[in-house]
């Protein structure tokens, strides 16, 4: 018998978990979360009271307004759902090493082994669960099998906060299943051909499996992912978390603008920013991305090579890029800026001419070590960004 | 006295601000007695501008602005040659953009003076001009210093402009906004070359001379200038091919011919009467030469046997035996004087209707017969309205589109938009409106662009064709999509005297073209060739079947009068014949609610006096007035117009609500009247009636050619329901959706059949009492697999899956499409769907190898709620079941069916219904309601929803379609309508009730 050693985390409807932790009285209340907030948007998340009301994921954000006058309608807020991902993260990561991201609301773990220091598996099944309420305020549900596949799936079918099946029942547990619960299904033919055969059940499928030659031949190159998953077989492995090395600064503008002064001194205090900690870290990114949100959810960006890590040089390629991303006359929400492939900082001496700007640009970090990145700042930038 | 030589008006697109009558008014206050419009790169407001100057008794002086990408020159027109060479010079200004301004004018610069500021231009302008036409243009924003400079070293003489686009320096932030808009950027980024100085707003002479205080000469210039310039514009002449004296012998001759030969056709004998009206219009079309204009048009419908020419030519005998028109002027006594009058100098107009589906192949005939050059359409002016203007400005002041929307969707079609500010403090769709400066700042700014030029489209169907170059007349450019047009739109064209004909496209000639194919085809023996049903020569109006149809109201399909409006008009009134008809299609306008009523008492007894002995021209029509020319009756009588004056009087009521000319008229009418000696209160009453004509009307014989229309549509369903039906859908219907027209079909008893690979068509075929869907309404089905399938089937019919998929090379998503909706059922009966899948999927995987794999694994049945998914997936609406029909079990027998609302009038009542249409109106005291119109699975219903329900349920109005109501039932004239108290989506009620939704 196979050990059940892959959990998987979901936190149900994260999106509007953490708003109303954020906000206590939209508790009870019918909740959304908007793509955008145009009218062309669509509803990505939702709260089983606005569900009742009618609507559904996908659905226009227009078409919800008029269905639902009391729901709330809220604007996907990334960095919010990223913070309360990475507390979880967090907060699991206690209990293994080796864990697997799936989207904002999934976590793959691999428990090898701790049963041995937590008892039974239903234990540590609960104990994460509880952990994760205790210290996020966040409800999930647990599901644990000997695969990734099954433990998703048991969280996504079974309302219990933590269940398992035991091996050998993989196929049993999916049988009267909608196929739609396969990953298989994404795949456009696949899907079509289920849909068109009207198949209800994962059963239906198990027994067509059954006949491999006519199988192979409906599905194709899909037909041995198909016939595995409906069987509840799934060899991947849970992949820990790699990293990514970056430097990333956001300005989130008080009132949503498209002055171009305004914006210009932004991008002037987020090039320092930028520079300022490339320079600490002795470092040059290969890449340099600007990312501008407008107020309507719509963004657009730009991607550039820095040469020169001085704060003028950083400003200039960021301006170019900004003004080559911004071409639209709407009003912009926030700006970032993501500097990433960062490598060593090799500078040439340059004997016969003398590196104003870098001058300056080291004049000012040292002041910026001493007292702090804040300490030095135009008074523009003050103005702008409200702290006079 | 000083003349403005150069001004703008709206129409210079998006830099102007002053509309025409602005201008004029300006020009007046300040006792100017000459104007000149000046346009940028064109003409586009010209003959409103000559008409407007006649009516203030300004002198209109012809000229244009010339902006290329380097020059820069005002143009006025010295002579009628002159005025020819600036539409040449316009035209090919648009036809090639970037040129040098020299590269234009070639040799088209006689009868043409040069005005210009840049040096460039006037050293280009010097070769070729001669100084006597050529001068140095002095306007807001130069120095008279250097000005004087240039003149001396050119030799050339200075005329002082306005350069006018703004009313006062205040308008200048309207301008900075218009040019934001038209760059497409906001407006601290747009380029200050862009937008002229504040200096640019209309000065009084004295004002002029206050801004040029050293140049009087070339202030006095600008009055010698506009004394030499062309200041007679005269439109009457109608403009049409074949002018000189032996063409026009020719085209009589011809069309004497083509008209008695009609006629024997027509009337089979020539009575006395007959032969008399003909020679009385062919004298008079003679007379005013307008011959070959009736050759023109009935070498145009020979092109195609359904066509239906309507307005005042219905009216002629001529157009009736040339086949132009299909009512009998002398059988229904219409006067030929609404078309051709002796007295009327401007062009008749002929329209005509094409099936919708052959008319583009008409407008190329049109164009490869004339040529390019002396062919054109004509074009629509696009202005910024309420709506379009808030967009706009918002996108400028940089907002999103949800914060545009949260005005704009709050605004009506029926809102009073002439002051967006009142608009927003008033109206109860902002009442919960949450506004801040910086939308209170769009509406403000929006409010000051309203009623510019935005951009030209094209008009769906008016044609121009002159008797040599087009280019002479009017500056033609091409459209976005490609077609030529003249800058000028509909009504110019017409006061123009340019011949215009009207090649509109009607759905409902298409229908009738169809129904009268399957009639032939299911019925006409094809061996002799012989037609059942000929269009021509259907006789519908004395037909009883037609007329008791009529009277049921049962006219869903039928052409004009298939509104719920029109169907309860002509159920309440029960009076169906011919003429009556002719006043339903005409009374049933947006203005003329209250009358309609009024008749409808009539109709049924009540007695009327009349308003006035001296009007007994409406004792017709039950004493309301109802056509165009009782409108013009009325002023000729009332107010003793000449018939060429009350004929002006009457165009500008049927046209444009917003014309200012209106209020001009209305007191030229009373007054007149007045004086006359009728009393104010029939003067009063009299004008109530003329004022609903406004913005929609028609005259008789217009009226006459629909109603024939509408009879023959009634003849094709009263006798042939299931072939006429089909031909509605397949023509995809009119007023109601296709679901709309099946369900009324299924009340008729018409069986609806599922499309069926061996019997179906493209199009809905029916045939007796069934309905065949044809393969258009599965979606994503493509036309060459239809194509392939009916011409293979042409060799032997389908026997089975296997032949099918054998014979026919199909991919899998058509194949889905065919499975799904249920085309295989019956050449595979035994089969169920699942197997029908599996057999195709496993054939089609293989890409045709006519492989087959053996029987299917699984085998479930289709379920009720599958196979309803399934046919709202293909078909878009459901075809074995109602969709209210799944929500019977759960409702209380309390809720009746539509079918017996008749026995609880007067009492309150719940129904469901599922929304085929609505209309909303306002009502006198400018609140809004709305008429809505419901089915169930029993029978359709009418609504109203009042202003206070409607205020309170207007929402789900726009998203739901299953309703539950409760309701009065109201009985008038023998109809019942709901007058709804509640209103609820059926969906959601369910949901909340029972936890169930389908």
């Amino acid at each position: 018998m196979q050990a059940l050693d892959v959990f998987y985390i979901r936190l149900n409807g994260l999106e509007i978990q953490a708003e109303r932790i954020l906000d206590p009285s939209l508790k009870k209340r019918p909740v959304v979360i908007m793509s955008s907030s145009d009218s062309r948007g669509t509803i990505v998340a939702l709260s089983k009271e606005a569900e009742d009301d009618g609507i559904f994921y996908g659905m226009k954000v227009s078409m919800a307004k008029k269905i639902s006058r009391c729901t709330r309608f809220l604007p996907y807020n990334w960095s919010l759902y990223s913070r309360v991902n990475q507390y979880i993260l967090q907060t699991i990561s206690d209990f293994t090493p080796t864990i697997e991201q799936n989207g904002f609301d999934g976590f793959y773990l691999d428990m090898k082994g701790v049963d041995i220091l937590r008892g039974h598996i239903d234990n540590s099944g609960l104990s994460i669960f509880q952990c994760i309420q205790d210290k996020t305020c966040i409800i999930s549900s647990v599901g644990i099998s000997v695969n990734k596949l099954i433990s998703r799936i048991i969280t996504s079918v079974v309302p219990e906060k933590v269940y398992n099946i035991e091996g050998g029942l993989e196929a049993q547990f999916l049988a009267p299943l909608e196929p739609v619960i396969l990953p298989i299904m994404k795949e456009k033919n696949v899907y079509k051909i289920i849909k068109f055969l009207i198949i209800k059940c994962v059963i239906d499928i198990q027994k067509m499996a059954n006949k491999t030659a006519d199988f192979k031949l409906l599905f194709n190159k899909h037909a041995k992912q198909l016939s595995d998953e409906c069987m509840g077989v799934d060899m991947s492995v849970v992949k820990p978390i790699v990293m990514k090395d970056n430097i990333m600064y956001q300005t989130i503008i008080p009132e949503d603008t498209n002055d171009e002064q305004i914006l210009h001194t932004i991008i002037k205090d987020l090039a320092e920013k930028v520079g300022f900690t490339l320079r600490k870290r002795k470092q040059i990114a290969q890449k340099i991305r600007i990312h501008i949100y407008y107020s309507d959810g719509y963004q657009c960006s730009r991607i550039g090579k820095l040469i020169f890590v001085d704060d003028k040089s950083i400003f200039v390629l960021l301006r170019i890029l900004f003004l080559s991303a911004n071409k639209r006359r709407n009003q912009i929400r926030s700006v970032l800026v993501d500097a990433y492939k960062l490598s060593m900082l090799t500078i040439q001496k340059k004997l016969f001419f003398n590196n104003k700007d870098m001058n300056i640009s080291e004049v000012k970090d040292k002041i910026r070590q001493k007292y702090g990145l804040r300490s030095l700042q135009t008074l523009d930038v003050l103005q702008i960004l409200g702290r006079v | 006295m000083y003349v403005h030589l150069n001004t703008h008006s709206i129409y210079s697109a998006m830099r102007g601000l002053l509309s025409i009558e602005d201008l004029i008014t300006l020009a007046k206050n300040r006792a100017m007695d000459t104007l000149a419009l000046t346009d940028i790169n064109g003409i586009w407001g010209f003959i409103k501008f000559v008409q407007c100057c006649k009516q203030a008794n300004i002198f209109p002086i012809a000229g244009v602005n010339l902006f290329t990408s380097v020059d820069e020159a005002v143009i006025l027109v010295e002579n009628q040659y002159g005025y020819e060479n600036l539409c040449r010079l316009i035209s090919s200004i648009h036809k090639q953009p970037d040129e040098d301004l020299i590269t234009y004018l070639d040799s088209n610069t006689d009868g043409l003076f040069f005005l210009s500021h840049k040096p460039h231009t006037l050293y280009t302008l010097k070769q070729i001009i001669p100084d006597t036409h050529l001068f140095i243009e002095l306007c807001p924003g130069f120095q008279e210093q250097k000005v004087h400079a240039m003149a001396k070293k050119l030799d050339l003489e200075i005329i002082a402009t306005g350069n006018v686009y703004l009313r006062n320096p205040k308008d200048h932030s309207a301008h900075v906004i218009l040019r934001a808009i038209d760059n497409n950027t906001t407006l601290k980024k747009l380029d200050p070359k862009e937008v002229i100085t504040d200096q640019s707003w209309f000065r009084s002479e004295k004002e002029m001379l206050k801004l040029f205080p050293n140049s009087l000469s070339a202030i006095r210039n600008s009055r010698y200038l506009a004394e030499r310039c062309k200041k007679e514009w005269s439109f009457i002449n109608t403009v049409f091919p074949g002018l000189s004296l032996q063409d026009s012998y020719k085209y009589n001759q011809i069309l004497k011919n083509k008209v008695y030969n009609g006629a024997k056709k027509r009337y089979k004998t020539l009575t006395d009467v007959i032969i008399e009206r003909i020679e009385y219009e062919l004298n008079l079309i003679n007379q005013k030469r307008f011959a070959s204009y009736f050759l023109i048009v009935e070498d145009i419908i020979s092109q195609t046997p359904a066509t239906i020419g309507r307005g005042s030519a219905a009216a002629s005998v001529v157009s009736y035996c040339l086949f132009i028109t299909q009512v009998d002027p002398i059988r229904y006594m219409l006067q030929f004087e609404r078309f051709i009058h002796p007295e009327r100098a401007d062009m008749p107009d002929i329209d005509v209707d094409f099936p919708w589906d052959e008319r583009d192949g008409i407008l190329n005939y049109v164009f490869d017969k004339y040529g390019i050059n002396r062919t054109a359409m004509v074009s629509n002016h696009v202005f910024l309205k309420s709506k379009s203007a808030i967009r706009e400005v918002g996108k400028v002041y940089g907002l999103s589109n949800q914060q545009i929307n949260s005005i704009t969707k709050r605004i009506r079609w029926n809102s009073d938009s002439s002051n967006l500010g009142n608009l927003i403090e008033s109206n109860f769709q902002f009442s919960d409106f949450d506004s801040n400066n910086e939308l209170m700042n769009v509406v403000k700014d929006s409010y000051k662009i309203i009623g510019v030029l935005r951009h030209l489209s094209v008009h769906p169907g008016g044609v121009i064709i002159t008797p040599d170059q087009i280019y002479k007349y009017v500056p033609v450019l091409k459209a976005p999509k490609g077609v030529q047009i003249v800058q000028w739109e509909k009504n110019q064209v017409e006061d123009s005297g340019l011949l215009k004909i009207d090649l509109l496209g009607n759905r409902s000639l298409s229908v009738v073209r169809d129904t009268i194919r399957q009639i032939n085809f299911n019925y006409g023996n094809s061996a002799s060739d012989s037609k059942y049903l000929n269009y021509h020569q259907i006789q519908p109006t004395d037909d009883e079947k037609t007329k008791r149809l009529l009277q049921s109201g049962k006219t869903m399909g039928i052409f004009y009068i298939e509104s719920p409006a029109a169907r309860q008009l002509l159920a309440k009134a029960r009076l169906v014949d011919f003429e009556h008809i002719i006043i339903y299609s005409s009374i049933i306008r947006p203005a003329a609610n209250h009358y309609i009523n009024i008749m409808l008492e009539r109709i049924h007894g009540k007695t009327w006096v009349k308003i006035h002995p001296d009007l007994s021209f409406l004792d017709e029509s039950y004493g309301i007035m109802v056509y165009e020319e009782q409108v013009s009756n009325a002023a000729m009588v009332m107010a003793g117009f000449s018939y060429s004056k009350a004929e002006i009087f009457r165009k500008v009521i049927s046209r444009n609500s917003e014309d200012c000319s209106i209020s001009f008229w209305k007191n030229k009418f009373i007054v007149s009247a007045m004086d006359r000696g009728y009393d104010l209160n029939v003067i009063k009453k009299v004008w109530n009636m003329i004022s609903s004509f406004v913005g929609f009307s028609f005259c008789k014989p217009h009226s006459a050619s629909y109603a024939m229309l509408s009879f023959t549509c009634a003849y094709l369903k009263a006798h042939f329901n299931a072939e006429f039906l089909a031909s509605v859908i397949s023509n995809r219907g009119g007023y109601y959706s296709s679901y709309a027209y099946m369900s009324e079909a299924r009340r008729l008893g018409i069986q609806i059949l599922e499309p069926d690979i061996n019997h179906s068509y493209y199009h809905w075929k029916g045939w007796k009492n069934k309905i065949r869907m044809g393969f258009m309404s599965i979606k994503k089905l493509r036309y060459k697999i239809v194509d392939r399938i009916i011409n293979e089937r042409k060799k032997e019919d389908f026997f089975s899956l296997e032949n099918f998929l054998k014979r026919i090379k199909i991919d899998l998503s058509d194949a889905i499409s065919l499975a799904n909706a249920g085309c295989f059922k019956n050449i595979e009966p035994n089969m169920s769907h699942q197997e029908v899948a599996y057999y195709i999927v496993g054939f089609c995987v293989q890409n045709n190898k006519d492989i087959f794999l053996s029987s299917c694994p699984v085998n479930n049945k289709l379920t009720d709620q599958d196979r309803y998914r399934l046919e709202l997936e293909i078909f878009g609406y459901p075809i074995s079941f109602h969709p209210l029909s799944r929500y019977r079990p759960l409702l209380s027998k309390h809720i009746k069916y539509a079918k017996d609302i008749s026995k609880f009038s007067g009492y309150s009542v719940y129904l469901v219904g599922l929304y085929i249409t609505h209309k909303e109106i306002l009502t006198n005291t400018n609140g809004p309601m709305n008429f809505l119109t419901l089915e169930d699975e029993s029978d359709i219903y009418e609504c109203i929803i009042f202003p206070k329900i409607f205020k309170k349920y207007s929402e789900v109005l726009y998203w739901e379609k299953l309703f539950i109501i409760k309701g009065v039932v109201e009985q008038k004239f023998g109809v019942y309508t709901i007058k709804i108290e509640n209103l609820a989506s059926l969906q959601q009620w369910a949901r909340e009730r029972y936890k169930t939704v389908y």
